[in-house]
């Protein structure tokens, strides 16, 4: 990822992500390995002070957009959801 | 020291007769003077009507004068001629030669002898004698003393009966506010449904009823909506709560392995959160209820709050092919609590993405209207039906329960809205003119459509940065 030029590559492939989806990401690389919460996304990533749900839905979508690109066309998943907790973005399977 | 006031109708009965009792006594003085007026006045016309005879008999016929009392009934005179002069018995028995010293006047006078008679003396002069007549007017004071008893013996006569009759008026009169507040004490707010009797609309009483009951009406209407509220959030907390004990009955029931009770904690974890929602939800409310939201208005292009909004949403219809158009056909700018506002667009936008299917329309404006600023959001959803549209903004109203359970909603979203934009001083309004898809309109006050030099740089300052923030 670099992110002067805001270009991200898989492997060889690089991706064609949103400047939000590019910021998810780079949060999600900042914490990778550990699990990340709506409530930090939408506080760190939105920078939203009350939480909704309307962007709690966004922040879902986002998310659901990313994986299709990062995450779809390979066989081994990088961006994984923890059930009640948020997401984690790690190279070993859950 | 004040006298505490007794009850209203022991301070009716005591006007009206104290009032009642104070004419009585001013008619009485009146009747006395007046009769006592016209007698005296009967009185010395009758004596003025003696003095010209006896001038006359006296001047023709000076002899005649002895006869006076028998042919003429008229027995206490006297004539003075600067010589012996002449005077009846009656007249010289009585002394009344001294009431006559007295006065010298020749207007007629009352005189009260020493045995306790009194009399009525008028005495007329010529140019060489004097002439005095008396009448008794004993018999005339008697009258007077009589009719003053009577009138006296009267009064407190009337003045028990105007209390008599003023405690039974004021009874009467007053009943209806003992009805009245025999019924209210029967109504609790198990009974708000009872009214108080109206007998008559038109009269005082029959007024205050009404207004009594209208405050009832309102008042039910609250308790109702209330009780609804109460019933409905009860509901809804109930069905994370009944998700969470099934799955952890489930669990418990079979040996599971690591994998498959992280599973059902975080199934768990997933009905905490909708839950911890909800409640947030339900807080926001309690607190617009009882009012302690602080407020910190300042000075929003609504323009660029509107788009900020828009930006976030946009992925959401983006995901279900749906166009998100956005015009701000003017410049405006309101003053209010920013976060309060964002907070209500998002509800409604976010509710129109969520209600209009794929590939439909959604636009949004921003526009000025009189001295405010409007806000339309416009969907090609399926519309609201009119039997649900004055009850769309209540809470926990849905108008397709499943669909919209099934969506996430627990319909707060709308409430949340209308109290943000009334707290700011707006309205909200769903346009019901509409053939197809749903119209809100919010209406904010106090907007100024000018973009003023001063203010026209932080405005520009904070859309860059809100660009930078979310592209």
């Amino acid at each position: 990822m670099d992110l002067v030029t805001h270009k991200v590559c898989r492997g060889a492939q690089s991706l064609d992500l949103t400047t939000k989806e590019f910021d998810l990401l780079e949060y999600l690389l900042r914490h990778s390995g550990r699990v990340v919460s709506r409530e930090m996304l939408a506080h760190d990533v939105w920078h939203a002070t009350a939480r909704a749900t309307p962007l709690d839905n966004v922040i879902d979508v986002t998310i659901a957009r990313l994986r299709r690109k990062v995450d779809e066309p390979y066989e081994r998943k990088l961006l994984h959801t923890v059930r009640g907790l948020g997401y984690l973005l790690s190279g070993r399977q859950a | 020291m004040r006298i505490r006031p007794p009850s209203v109708r022991a301070r009716l009965t005591f006007w009206h007769a104290g009032v009642l009792t104070l004419i009585v006594c001013v008619f009485s003085v009146g009747i006395l003077l007046f009769v006592g007026a016209r007698l005296y006045a009967g009185l010395d016309a009758q004596l003025g009507r003696e003095i010209a005879t006896i001038s006359k008999i006296f001047r023709e016929e000076p002899d005649e004068l002895r006869d006076l009392g028998p042919d003429w009934g008229i027995t206490l005179f006297q004539v003075d001629d600067g010589g012996a002069g002449q005077q009846s018995e009656a007249w010289e028995r009585e002394g009344l030669s001294r009431a006559l010293q007295k006065g010298g006047s020749t207007s007629p006078l009352s005189w009260t002898a020493p045995d306790g008679r009194s009399y009525r003396v008028q005495s007329a002069s010529d140019s060489s004698y004097h002439v005095a007549a008396a009448i008794d007017e004993t018999s005339l004071r008697d009258t007077l003393w009589t009719l003053a008893i009577i009138l006296a013996t009267g009064i407190p006569f009337a003045a028990g009966l105007a209390i008599a009759g003023g405690y039974f008026l004021a009874g009467r009169v007053l009943s209806p506010v003992g009805a009245m507040a025999q019924k209210a004490r029967e109504i609790t707010a198990e009974s708000l449904a009872k009214r108080l009797p109206v007998d008559n609309a038109e009269d005082e009483f029959g007024r205050l009823a009404t207004v009594f009951n209208d405050t009832l009406s309102r008042l039910q209407d609250a308790f109702e909506r209330l009780r609804r509220f109460t019933a409905d959030a009860s509901h809804e907390l109930r069905t994370p709560l009944t998700a969470m004990r099934s799955v952890g009955e489930v669990a418990l029931q079979n040996p599971l392995d690591a994998v498959a009770y992280r599973d059902v904690i975080g199934s768990m974890l997933e009905e905490v959160d909708r839950l911890t929602r909800l409640v947030e939800s339900l807080l926001i409310l309690t607190r617009a209820d009882s009012g302690k939201v602080q407020l910190a208005p300042e000075a929003l292009d609504l323009g660029a709050l509107v788009g900020h909004v828009i930006d976030q949403l946009r992925v959401l219809a983006d995901e279900k092919h749906q166009e998100l158009r956005f015009r701000a056909v003017v410049r405006v700018h309101v003053r209010g609590d920013a976060a309060l506002i964002r907070h209500a667009l998002m509800n409604l936008i976010h509710n129109a993405i969520k209600y209009t299917p794929n590939g439909g329309t959604i636009s949004v404006e921003v526009n000025a209207a009189g001295g405010g600023a409007m806000i339309e959001v416009r969907d090609t959803g399926p519309g609201i039906p009119a039997t649900h549209q004055d009850r769309i903004f209540d809470r926990f109203y849905r108008v397709d329960t499943s669909r919209s359970r099934e969506a996430g909603g627990v319909g707060l979203g709308l409430a949340i809205a209308r109290w943000a934009v009334e707290a700011n001083g707006g309205q909200i309004e769903l346009a019901s003119d509409m053939t197809e898809g749903s119209l809100f309109r919010v209406i904010l006050p106090n907007a100024s459509t000018e973009s003023a030099g001063d203010r026209q740089l932080p405005n520009e300052l904070r859309r860059a940065k809100q660009s930078i923030a979310s592209p």
